[in-house]
């Protein structure tokens, strides 16, 4: 049975981008919308996104490259492995290399774009591995809930958030854990 | 780095997402009714006006 899900996950996937294209265009079509010109209108803005992020990239990215290069990460494997026994396979310590992404993805969009291309990179790992299927489904299914936060609540002066925080990271951590589940699910 | 199947991860993300929106439902409704997150009494239009007539007679 699972090997049907993932057989139909797979046609699905396929066809999802190039069926959204199109029902983008028809959409554009039917309301008079340029769809070509607007698509490079966005185009144009993505360069000033790519550069805007920067300052955040290099904050972020040097703290989380402190905290690998202490050996917190590593220490906390070999510590698990140690406890679980036979009870913790690899594959579920593998896993903790996507902490400093989970970390980071309620904070700063850019700085977790920064650690998902170094997934992406990793010759270990790569884009069409396990871990980098779950980082891309982390990041497909989470927030930068304080970001988020800032710019929405801030925009209209609301000081008092009440449940908003817990609430956004109760979700945000279903989500991540979801992530994982997933990935072992469709991608082991 | 590309990817052989940028769409892969799809189906995972609608599944992923649909969870979290729920926990963040549930979340709300829950986390609605604790005291500490309890509404800020709400201000009526008098109070602003006794407030002003405070300032004026000070």
């Amino acid at each position: 049975m699972l090997e049907g899900f993932r057989l139909g996950a797979d046609v699905l996937s396929q066809w999802a981008v190039p069926a959204a294209i199109f029902v983008i265009v028809i959409a554009a079509w039917r309301k008079g919308i340029p769809a070509y010109e607007s698509f490079l209108i966005g185009a144009k803005e993505g360069f000033g996104v790519a550069i805007s992020i920067i300052p955040y990239l290099v904050a972020i990215l040097f703290a989380i490259k402190l905290f690998l290069a202490g050996g917190l990460l590593n220490d906390t494997k070999a510590l698990l492995a140690n406890i679980g026994g036979t009870w913790v396979t690899e594959e579920s310590i593998e896993n903790l290399d996507l902490l400093p992404l989970a970390l980071t993805k309620p904070l700063s969009g850019g700085a977790s774009r920064g650690l998902l291309a170094e997934i992406y990179d990793d010759e270990k790992h790569g884009p069409d591995s396990r871990l980098g299927l779950t980082a891309s489904l982390m990041m497909g299914s989470t927030e930068t809930t304080f970001y988020v936060l800032a710019v929405y609540f801030g925009a209209v002066q609301i000081r008092r958030t009440r449940h908003t925080v817990p609430a956004c990271l109760i979700a945000d951590t279903v989500g991540l854990v979801t992530a994982v589940v997933v990935g072992f699910l469709l991608y082991s | 780095m590309g990817s052989e199947n940028p769409a892969a991860p799809l189906l995972g993300i609608f599944l992923a997402t649909t969870a979290s929106t729920i926990a963040a439902i549930v979340a709300v409704r829950w986390l609605s009714g604790w005291s500490c997150y309890a509404k800020a009494p709400a201000r009526l239009a008098t109070d602003t006006h006794e407030a002003e007539k405070e300032q004026d007679d000070a």
